[in-house]
């Protein structure tokens, strides 16, 4: 055998192994996840400015291990405009994008009857194209959370979630301070920042991938 | 060698002893069907009253709840003498079966028997006790079995009452009479071995008349 023979055969057995040894835990892998896509629309409650933010209708996708019911996913939430009254009497408007900074994260937990989910998603909120009175302020594109926004859902206690029919994911979620706002820096944060904001999103329509 | 090969297969047959669920069979029976006792083989269908209630208890102590809405089955009842097992089950049908998260579908598996375990009837209206014997059963979740699937296996005990000709099966007690088997994903939350409960009520109907059993 030709040296040259040897270094190709030795080459293509340790190209076999490193590929076989790279197979194995992809092949685990992929035995235990499911991937699992929802319908998803809801809404959420700003509690200092009682006003309500649309979200969705969209698409919540999510990898399910079967093997210990973990799961991860991704929520896109469309942008949405929303109108409030500041200091009681003032009408604002704002354009609000949620923007998805990290997985989705959650767990399945079987217990009696029902499936309960509790479920982690974090994002940073923007705003733009405010106007007060009806009249354009200056806030730019970068006006967002300093700090993503971190919103923990889980179904409601007693209440199931269906894998194949979804169900209600409820929480509530805290909104820090916000910069790079312009002018508006001081405002926002005077009226939006706060707790005991509240969110509900039914998921439905879940179709095994 | 010899010694430790014979103590290791000792040790081995004491375990399956120990496991394996004791129930004795009664007394054999007088089973008649329709009034005649003469041997024979008579057709027979059973069909739940209400919902089945079938749950498991998990290694943390967590019971998951599987029900199904009715069960159906049918099989043969052996009129004669000297019998037990009295009847053999060779069909059910499971409908409407859930498990936490979704719809299950259940798969009947081999042929079950009911085999009394009370002592001999005497007035013909009487309840005896007994069990269904090799029970067994596939269950997955029917949109994905990936999801969770598992077997269900073993004997769950019951009586059946002459006068109303129903089979009550009341395994409880998590004894581990049913166990779950080959456990396949299921989030992580059931395992191989975890005892499950069972409670069913069904009208049991011979087209050749009402079995009773002396």
């Amino acid at each position: 055998m030709s040296t040259i023979t040897r270094r190709v055969r030795r080459a293509l057995t340790t190209a076999g192994v490193g590929a076989a040894v790279a197979l194995i835990p992809l092949a685990a892998h992929a035995a235990t996840i499911v991937p699992i896509e929802y319908d998803a629309v809801g809404t959420s409650t700003i509690a200092k400015t009682g006003s309500d933010v649309g979200l969705g209708p969209t698409t919540l996708s999510t990898d399910l291990d079967v093997e210990t019911g973990n799961f991860t996913g991704s929520l896109p939430l469309p942008g949405t405009r929303t109108n409030f009254k500041a200091a009681g009497f003032l009408p604002v408007q704002a354009d609000v994008a949620f923007v998805e900074v990290a997985p989705v994260t959650g767990f399945i937990n079987l217990s009696g009857d029902i499936a309960s989910v509790d479920a982690t998603a974090t994002y940073n909120v923007k705003l733009s194209n405010i106007k007060v009175l009806g009249f354009p302020t200056f806030t730019g594109s970068k006006c967002q959370t300093t700090t993503p926004v971190t919103i923990p859902v889980g179904t409601e206690p007693g209440v199931g979630f269906d894998l194949t029919a979804g169900g209600r994911l409820v929480g509530e979620y805290t909104i820090g301070k916000f910069s790079n706002c312009g002018l508006n820096t001081g405002l926002i944060n005077l009226l939006v920042p706060g707790a005991g904001n509240t969110v509900e999103i039914d998921v439905s329509n879940g179709r095994f991938l | 060698m010899k010694l430790r090969t014979l103590a290791a297969g000792a040790a081995v047959a004491a375990v399956v002893t120990v496991s394996s669920p004791a129930f004795a069979a009664g007394p054999p029976y007088t089973v008649s069907v329709g009034g005649s006792s003469a041997a024979g083989s008579h057709a027979i269908t059973a069909a739940s009253t209400g919902a089945v209630t079938f749950n498991a208890r998990n290694s943390s102590g967590t019971v998951i709840n599987m029900n199904c809405t009715s069960v159906s089955g049918s099989g043969t009842v052996t009129s004669g003498t000297g019998v037990n097992p009295v009847a053999s089950i060779g069909t059910t049908t499971w409908t409407g079966c859930t498990i936490p998260g979704g719809a299950a579908t259940v798969t009947h598996n081999g042929t079950w028997n009911i085999t009394g375990t009370g002592t001999n009837a005497t007035t013909g209206n009487e309840s005896i006790a007994g069990y269904v014997g090799a029970a067994n059963a596939s269950v997955r979740t029917t949109a994905n079995p990936n999801v969770c699937r598992f077997d269900v296996t073993g004997q769950a005990r019951g009586t059946f009452n002459e006068a109303t000709q129903q089979l009550s099966i009341s395994e409880t007690g998590y004894t581990g009479n049913l166990k779950l088997s080959n456990v396949v994903n299921c989030l992580g939350q059931l395992q191989n071995g975890n005892p499950a409960n069972m409670l069913a009520t069904l009208n049991v109907t011979s087209p050749d008349g009402a079995i009773n059993l002396s």
